[in-house]
């Protein structure tokens, strides 16, 4: 339902849409009477007064053209309109191309819709009378420049003989060699005039990976027609959808509900069909704590799952380019009321305490998708920066788990546990991003806390607090003393994947840190006695710990940490016991 | 002998699943997207695999899906490189995959399961009961005996077939628009016949007959809905 959903859009938002026409910049006016006799002797500058330096942008009657000469109707380059070339063109081809030109022109007036035209008759008149050739030419006109015809000050191409004159000639044009075909149209599902080829097409700068204009629906190679066909011979679209599938997706990729991260492979526009103000993955983009807290509080409306009303339908389309080619790398069409209930689980699934009493439990998609790239320090890199190390889709692949309620792809919880220990940096946005992989979209009973889980039995989880635990009595027994190279520094690491050699390091080294630590702040020292003590009495006697584990106890081990980390800092809060969110790196 | 059984339907079911599935849009066609659900011409790609003869055809009459659909995507190194049959036949030519190589995406359906519903139509020369070919087909079933492997849409994707349970179909209503119904390769070009593919309940009903892709002279309708069956 892609194509019918884009023609619906372009249909509906874009009703004033004439068929076959494009926005274009123009830089000059060439200004007629009702007798084809140019008004003054030279072209009427055109200036965008909010674009300096720049010509208005007008919707003209354009179809895509490529190395060939293909002329507009009315309003089109200036080598096409008056003949005038440069330093850059051939004049045997700027001849070809104003002949084209004056030859559309007479089309125009001499068919049966500008017989009765009097704009066509005018334009046709300024040419057969060799007006043209006589028109003064300003120095800083260049051959690609656009310029529009108007008679009476009416822009000619507004005439009302130009939409079924110009339909009929797109139609020629793109109906293939053999003329154009009457059939079944695949997306309105009425008997009209079949295209050979889509008309227009995506400009590149708004596909992700594209090297040129793209198109969505093509066949050019033998191979992936059917029977060994290129074209659309087998994929039938008539003149009036496949112009309208084109106006629709330009219109919806360079919409302000679109988004396409530097350095990420994929686009990302959304809709929502019906009355309604709802912008879901603004919510989930940016996730401002009143925001969720009044989404989440207004989200359960009792109505079952199964069953959601579909008065509003939630459209997204993800796409990527390959060469001159649209690939679908996503496509979601659910109701409204459906996608709300999957970022509600998506927010309660990503819940997690802050290593900071002040910190945010629930954090904006673009923030998770940055944290899986390089932590320098003090910043992760940027989107497309150099070296990010980040997957090029991640932020597609969780924008689609979120919206679809489905799991976060194993590789991107192995890229993450990965960056984690070369980075040797967990902080809450990671930790957040762990709990939604071990949780989002499963089905499986296990619990993942948001807080501290002191009776998870889980020896990997147990093994994260122990360390965290160790870590922060070296460092409460320092009091601030400058250490070259911390216990977490050393070992987490290698802790992440084989806990054992770290713990029982770190239990040995502890003995000194507490004695060290009864000195100073007794009180302090018999806490965290009682806090390891617990700790260690989960982690089963007789298995012990892991000398190597799984992604799923990794992922396990590091929440463990944050968890212990967290619940330390809140707990008793102290410039001395918090070591922030970069405790592994200090 | 076979007249008196020839009208008469004899319903026929079969299990199909596998971990994978693509039955590609016609419009999406190059970098691939799939449709939702298994395709009617798929579905009788599945039945011949299984089971086919010159004196019956098959006639998909639903399609139940029985997995959530789910979707994942895959980027393949692929050829435009291709030999004329003659070539092929004679063995002269050597295909260049590396100079003609080219990457397609494709969105494709993650571990799917469906409950194919068809009916034998025999043809004028068949000369047995349709009971006789529905009971061997059935026969073919419990034993897991086919001709071919049968595939979910492309050969890539293999699929795995047994006689039908009672697994329910999943609770889905969607519209997928115009979906192909059958080629006819007798006509010259092929010519096509589509449908509006409509899944309620889970369930996908094909109708008889689909709507010819050319109009007809006497009967050109201005719009499809397609007839069930």
């Amino acid at each position: 339902m892609l194509l019918q959903r884009l023609v619906e859009y372009s249909d509906t938002r874009l009703g004033h849409a004439r068929p076959f026409h494009r926005e274009r910049e123009f830089r000059w006016r060439l200004d007629l009477d009702l007798d084809g006799r140019p008004l003054s002797g030279e072209l009427a500058p055109l200036v965008d007064e909010q674009r300096r330096n720049r010509g208005l942008v007008l919707t003209v009657p354009a179809v895509v053209r490529t190395v060939g000469v293909a002329a507009n109707l009315a309003a089109d380059d200036a080598q096409y309109v008056l003949g005038w070339g440069d330093d850059t063109t051939k004049p045997a081809r700027v001849a070809q191309c104003h002949n084209a030109f004056v030859g559309l022109i007479e089309k125009w007036a001499t068919s049966d819709d500008g017989r009765d035209d009097e704009i066509a008759q005018a334009v046709a008149k300024f040419y057969r009378s060799g007006l043209a050739s006589g028109l003064a030419r300003p120095d800083e006109v260049t051959s690609k420049q656009g310029i529009v015809i108007a008679v009476n000050g009416e822009l000619a191409c507004r005439s009302d003989s130009v939409v079924a004159f110009w339909t009929a000639e797109v139609a020629s044009r793109k109906g293939g060699k053999t003329g154009s075909r009457h059939g079944l149209c695949l997306v309105c599902g009425k008997y009209r005039e079949l295209v050979e080829t889509v008309p227009g097409k995506v400009p590149g700068r708004l596909v992700p990976g594209a090297s040129n204009d793209t198109a969505l629906v093509s066949v050019n190679e033998r191979v992936f027609g059917y029977d060994l066909t290129t074209g659309l011979e087998n994929t039938p679209i008539c003149f009036r959808c496949g112009d309208a599938v084109s106006t629709g997706l330009v219109a919806v990729l360079s919409s302000p509900h679109s988004i396409a991260p530097r350095g990420q492979n994929t686009r990302t526009s959304w809709w929502i069909i019906g009355e309604t103000d709802d912008d879901p993955i603004a919510l989930l983009d940016k996730a401002d704590p009143d925001d969720v807290a009044t989404f989440l509080a207004t989200i359960h409306t009792g109505v079952p799952d199964d069953d959601p009303p579909d008065m509003e339908v939630f459209c997204s389309l993800s796409i990527a380019g390959n060469v001159a080619r649209i690939m679908v790398r996503d496509w979601i069409e659910m109701p409204l009321i459906k996608v709300k209930r999957n970022i509600a689980a998506w927010f309660h699934n990503q819940e997690i305490a802050s290593a900071w009493p002040t910190g945010r439990r629930h954090h904006p998609l673009w923030r998770l998708a940055l944290a899986t790239g390089r932590w320098y320090g003090n910043r992760y890199a940027d989107f497309g920066a150099s070296g990010e190390a980040r997957p090029h889709n991640v932020y597609q692949q969780l924008l689609s788990a979120a919206l679809r309620k489905t799991a976060i792809p194993p590789v991107v919880l192995a890229h993450l546990v990965n960056r984690i220990r070369n980075d040797g940096h967990l902080d809450d946005t990671r930790a957040a991003l762990l709990r939604l992989a071990l949780t989002h979209g499963k089905t499986t009973k296990e619990t993942v806390m948001p807080d501290l889980d002191p009776g998870n039995t889980d020896t990997a989880y147990q093994a994260g607090r122990a360390f965290a635990l160790l870590e922060q009595i070296q460092n409460a027994a320092g009091s601030g003393e400058r250490v070259n190279t911390t216990y977490g520094d050393r070992f987490f690491g290698g802790a992440i994947t084989n806990p054992r050699a770290a713990l029982v390091a770190g239990s040995r080294n502890a003995k000194a840190w507490q004695k060290k630590l009864r000195r100073t702040k007794p009180g302090l020292a018999v806490y965290f006695d009682k806090q390891l003590d617990e700790v260690f009495a989960l982690i089963p006697e007789g298995k012990g710990l892991p000398a190597a584990m799984n992604l799923r106890q990794q992922a396990q081990f590091l929440l463990g940490y944050h968890h212990q980390r967290g619940h330390r800092a809140s707990s008793t809060a102290g410039p001395e016991t918090n070591s922030g969110d970069t405790a592994a790196t200090a | 002998m076979a007249t008196t059984m020839r009208d008469e339907p004899v319903p026929v079911a079969v299990q199909v699943w596998g971990p994978g599935a693509l039955f590609t849009r016609p419009e999406l066609k190059v970098e691939r997207v799939s449709y939702p659900v298994m395709t009617p011409s798929a579905a009788v790609g599945v039945l011949e695999a299984i089971f086919w003869k010159p004196e019956m055809r098959w006639r998909v009459k639903r399609i139940e899906v029985l997995r959530p659909i789910e979707q994942f995507t895959q980027r393949r190194n692929e050829t435009t490189e291709l030999a004329s049959l003659a070539d092929a036949v004679s063995g002269r030519r050597r295909l260049d995959t590396v100079a003609h190589r080219v990457q397609r995406n494709a969105v494709c359906l993650r571990d799917v399961a469906y409950r194919i519903h068809a009916q034998i139509d025999l043809a004028e020369h068949a000369d047995k009961p349709v009971t006789a070919y529905r009971d061997q087909f059935r026969r073919r079933v419990a034993k897991g005996r086919c001709f071919t492997q049968p595939y979910l849409g492309t050969r890539e994707f293999s699929a795995y077939f047994g006689e039908p349970d009672d697994q329910q179909p999943i609770k889905r209503d969607e519209d997928f628009g115009l979906m192909l119904h059958s080629v006819d390769h007798g006509s010259d070009p092929v010519s096509f016949t589509w449908f509006d593919a409509r899944l309620r309940g889970g369930v996908l009903k094909v109708p008889d007959r689909g709507i010819p892709g050319r109009p007809r002279i006497d009967t050109e309708p201005d719009s499809v809905g397609g007839s069930e069956g």
